[in-house]
């Protein structure tokens, strides 16, 4: 157990988890900063460190948070000897003050880190607990070091009310809203203490009123609007309201494109019913949105050679990168009355060991293409799963030496433009990853740095480095090894 | 014909106007220097049900006014926010625009007064003085229901400097107390941090309050004893429910009970609880159960652990609770509403009257209660409060490990009212005067019912009419609907003996009781 500095640390409890280490007592180093778990059976183990100072930390801490790399113990290697480096913790702190330069107390404060998911860079919350106080001071501590991106306002979306100075006429008020206001992203770097202060300035923002037809009686149901500027992406985050008695009401929204997005929660044995409508919102208010709810598609898939249905999925991705989850019957068949029409993706995930052999609709090999719903349609779809699987053990490679803790992504279905299933990992401490559970065909696999100054989590897009891919043809039987090169940390 | 329509016209204007043409206004100001408070923030909701009306948000001018025009007629709450200072609430009725407008602004404004608010600042370090996790409670006396209690008020975690900030807080005595836990290097070593009561002890009875005053910034700082033998309390729980709910109180002698800072581990499958890093100390060992909802199940065992681990705790929850009925003496099938609850020195349960005229009150502990029935309508009131065939208004005892016999409770309309006379006064008086009538019961009292305000007489008597009252012996009081008077504390009372006044209801008859003067307690800053 180490600093970033290689200096041994001391008293630090070091827990592990993995196959036969359920309530293990943890270890606590020595003063040469060494820890020892020994008996352990071969297998992936997860490491943790705890002391006062820096929270907890994961072994092979990586820049999206909570997430380690595991420890390969076992096989040939025999025991194992790690070097636990724990990065000194930084801290943000600073004022938030509104248009007049005052405080403002029990403001929401969120920390963003960027990420990467479904192909695309994108931000993640990583702390959204977060309240200024009554001196306009907001503080996270223990944090490792990496990229950040601090804001003010509340992380689902709503502005709040923002005062007007002087006498306000009501009847020609306009409503103003404090939006969510960001720093840039700035690097942290270990043990940093930086102060951010945001001025979040008031804006004038549309409220959207409008009424949903054919709602069923008893019906909840939730609006919301997706925002389609795809250059923001702060915007990405929707904004929403839970509506009653068929109308719905969605202040503070800035202007743009969007998706009004309605949909009810339908009770068992009811249809939930959806719908997607375009919307523009300039600077003023909208009202009267008519919003029809209208009969939706059918989907059903009926699996073939599967014996345990645990655990298999079955993932409709649809327009926009959104997935449609949804519990199996007893059989292992699924069937959904409500779906709306668009573009989908099939995602399947099957049973440990196997893997999809063919997706059938009609007489049409389907897997991995994507397919049109038209409203009203029934598609009626065949899995058939096989044991025949096969593997892929990749290693991230730089200058001929593997790299641990870099992010490994196997592309399964779909092209670098459009992709379908796409599978990310982080790589173990030997640089490596084994994907399982492959059907034969042929993968495209990617590799890049996570870590260091400017590094964002990956490229903006596929597409981006579709030349930059390493393909690999897999068949069923042992793992095929591939060496990926490792893609230079993007987006600085 | 021409004049009428254009009357009409008129008339539907001066509708629409009056309708839209009301204002707002009024000043903030610092309570305490009287100083105009500029930039706070004013919100106003217009209070009327089925109309939406959105919140307006302004902000208080430089001299403190603030003023809203174009108001919908009608009342609105209006809250006044601004950072160092208590949130104030304030009722206000639009009123149509000044009709000089070169008028004098503030005398008719209505004033909003801000009270600053105390913070405290502190820190939490351990024996070695490194900075602390820690949960810092804080507590102050409050009179709730006319008793005096120590009411938690807000509690703050350490950050990883081991500090904490309170604020927002009114001025008074505040307890602080200081749960902590071990670094995560001692996590599975059988120590912990005992309950530390401000400003260094471990004993309550040692504890000392902190007096804020308004706009106090106290900064304390507070070190934790050295953490002390714990010991690990384990058992199971007698049931196949997945939806166990298992919590360890610490019994604190004449304080209720605190939470304890224990770790507990569950096993859902077994259901095998062990809670760890136990201080010595008498627990309350408490499970709730829910297997189909609407049917909870629970327990409670009382727990002493001394210098050992407690083992084979089998812990068997079973269905608790008071049930019972409501009728009218004379057999009708009059349903009224209502609440039943029922109190005791540790919990204070209820349940609403369904409209069988059943209730069931749940979470009943072993323990003496007092049976207190709130029946909506003036016309009936309670006669008695059967169980077992003895009335036990007076304390109902529940033994432990059987279910109390079913309550039966006797209403009559046959019902006494008494027309409560404030003597005329010189000395300005609160608007929010009530009248307070109270039985005794053992050595307690009780609150029958209150009386509101009706209107005064032309020599400037008040009056406040209480209907609906059983037959028999009280004693009436006046006083500010939010003055904190422990009207239960029979021996408290004592002191204001002079301000009650006996009465004696009889069926179906009015009585007509005088009031000399209001109790009105000192205030306090």
């Amino acid at each position: 157990m180490v600093d970033g500095a290689n200096l041994p640390l001391a008293g630090v409890a070091v827990t592990v988890s993995g196959p036969g280490a359920t309530e293990r007592d943890p270890a606590i180093t020595d003063a040469q900063g060494r820890f020892a778990f020994s008996g352990l059976e071969a297998g992936d183990y997860n490491l943790w460190a705890e002391a006062g100072g820096f929270g907890s930390v994961p072994y092979g801490e990586t820049s999206e948070r909570g997430a380690g790399s595991p420890v390969r113990v076992g096989g040939e290697s025999g025991d194992k000897s790690v070097v636990f480096r724990i990065q000194r913790r930084g801290l943000i702190e600073g004022v938030i003050r509104d248009e007049f330069g005052d405080p403002m107390a029990g403001s929401p404060v969120f920390l963003m880190r960027p990420a990467w998911r479904g192909g695309r860079g994108t931000l993640n919350v990583v702390d959204g607990s977060k309240q200024t106080d009554d001196r306009g001071r907001y503080r996270m501590g223990n944090l490792a070091p990496g990229t950040y991106m601090v804001c003010s306002g509340d992380s689902g979306g709503q502005g709040s009310p923002a005062p007007v100075a002087g006498p306000v006429d009501f009847a020609t008020r306009i409503d103003r809203y404090y939006a969510r206001t960001c720093s840039r992203t700035f690097q942290l770097s270990p043990g940093q203490h930086t102060q951010i202060d945001l001025n979040p300035s008031a804006v004038a923002m549309a409220t959207v009123r409008g009424h949903v037809r054919n709602v069923p009686p008893q019906s909840a149901m939730a609006v919301y609007l997706k925002p389609q500027d795809a250059d923001q992406q702060l915007n990405r985050l929707s904004i929403s309201t839970v509506a009653s008695q068929e109308t719905f009401t969605i202040r503070a929204v800035p202007p743009g494109h969007y998706i009004l997005h309605a949909q009810t929660f339908a009770a068992a044995a009811q249809k939930s019913l959806f719908v997607d409508m375009p919307l523009e919102v300039g600077g003023s208010d909208i009202d009267g949105v008519e919003v029809d709810l209208a009969a939706q598609a059918t989907v059903n898939v009926v699996f073939h050679g599967v014996e345990d249905t645990r655990p298999l999925n079955v993932n409709l991705r649809g327009p926009g990168g959104e997935n449609r989850a949804f519990s199996l019957a007893n059989d292992g068949s699924f069937h959904d009355e409500g779906v709306p029409a668009g573009n989908y993706r099939l995602l399947l995930q099957t049973p440990y060991g196997s893997c999809v052999e063919s997706v059938k609709l009609g007489d049409t090999e389907m897997r991995g293409a994507s397919f049109a719903v038209v409203a009203g349609a029934t598609l009626h779809f065949d899995v058939a799963v096989t044991q025949s699987c096969g593997a892929v053990r990749a290693r991230a490679v730089r200058d001929g030496q593997a790299i641990p803790g870099a992010k490994i992504v196997l592309l399964a279905s779909g092209t670098p433009d459009d992709p379908g299933d796409l599978t990310e990992e982080f790589t173990d401490d030997e640089g490596g990853f084994t994907f399982t559970g492959l059907s034969p065909g042929h993968y495209l696999v990617w590799a890049w740095a996570v870590e260091g100054r400017g590094a964002m989590a990956g490229p903006e897009s596929l597409a981006a480095v579709a030349k930059k891919a390493t393909a690999v043809d897999v068949s069923a039987g042992d793992p095929v090894s591939v060496d990926v090169p490792l893609l230079p940390a993007e987006g600085q | 014909m021409r004049v009428l329509r254009f009357a009409i016209a008129a008339i539907a204007a001066a509708a629409l106007v009056s309708a839209a043409d009301r204002e707002l206004t009024g000043r903030v100001v610092d309570a305490n220097t009287g100083e105009p408070v500029a930039h706070a923030h004013l919100s106003i909701r217009f209070l009327q049900v089925g109309q939406f009306v959105p919140e307006v948000t302004l902000l208080s001018d430089p001299d403190g006014t603030f003023k809203v025009t174009n108001l919908p007629d009608g009342q609105y709450q209006v809250t006044c926010e601004k950072p160092g200072y208590l949130p104030v609430n304030q009722m206000m009725a639009a009123v149509p625009p000044s009709s000089k407008p070169g008028g004098n602004r503030e005398a008719a404004a209505t004033v909003m007064r801000m009270t600053a608010q105390a913070a405290i600042q502190g820190t939490v370090v351990d024996e070695r003085d490194m900075p602390a996790n820690a949960t810092v409670q804080l507590e102050s006396q409050q009179v709730v229901s006319g008793r005096r209690q120590l009411q938690s008020v807000r509690s703050a975690v350490t950050d990883e400097t081991g500090s904490f900030r309170l604020w927002g807080l009114p001025a008074g005595r505040y307890y602080i107390s200081v749960s902590a836990r071990l670094p995560g290097a001692f996590a599975r070593k059988p120590l912990a941090y005992p309950l530390l009561y401000y400003p260094n002890s471990t004993d309550i009875a040692a504890a000392q309050p902190l007096e804020l005053k308004a706009g106090d910034e106290a900064q304390i700082k507070i070190k934790l004893p050295p953490p002390v033998p714990a010991y690990t309390v384990s058992g199971s729980v007698d049931t196949a429910s997945a939806n166990i709910n298992l919590s360890l109180a610490r019994q604190i002698s004449g304080h209720g009970f605190q939470p304890t800072a224990s770790d507990l581990f569950l096993d859902q499958r077994t259901k095998v609880f062990r809670f760890t890093h136990v201080t010595p100390g008498t627990y309350q060992l408490a499970a709730g159960v829910w297997q189909n909802p609407g049917n909870p199940m629970s327990t409670n065992v009382p727990v002493t652990v001394g210098n050992a681990d407690v083992t084979g705790i089998r812990l068997e929850p079973a269905p608790t609770g008071i049930d019972g009925t409501v009728r009218m003496d004379d057999g009708s099938s009059q349903r009224p509403s209502g609440f039943v609850s029922a109190r005791s020195d540790l919990v204070m349960n209820g349940a609403p009257i369904d409209t069988d005229g059943k209730f069931h009150i749940p979470g009943i502990q072993p323990g003496t209660y007092f049976i207190v029935p709130q029946i909506n309508g003036t016309q009936t009131c309670v006669q008695s409060v059967l169980s077992g065939g003895h009335d036990v208004r007076d304390g109902l005892t529940v033994a432990a490990g059987a279910a109390p016999d079913p309550i039966e409770i006797v209403l009559s309309s046959h019902c006494g009212s008494i027309d409560v006379s404030l003597s005329p006064s010189d000395a300005t008086l609160p608007p929010n005067l009530a009248a307070y009538l109270l039985r005794k019961s053992a050595d307690e009292l009780i609150l029958e019912r209150q009386g509101y305000q009706g209107p005064a007489s032309s020599d400037g008597t008040r009056h406040f009419l209480i209907m609906g009252v059983a037959p028999g012996d009280y004693i009436v009081y006046v006083w500010p609907n939010d003055a904190p008077i422990e009207y239960t504390n029979a021996e408290y009372m004592r002191q204001f003996e002079s301000y009650g006044q006996k009465v004696t209801v009889a069926a179906d008859s009015p009585t007509t009781v005088t009031v000399d003067k209001p109790l009105l307690l000192p205030a306090k800053n």
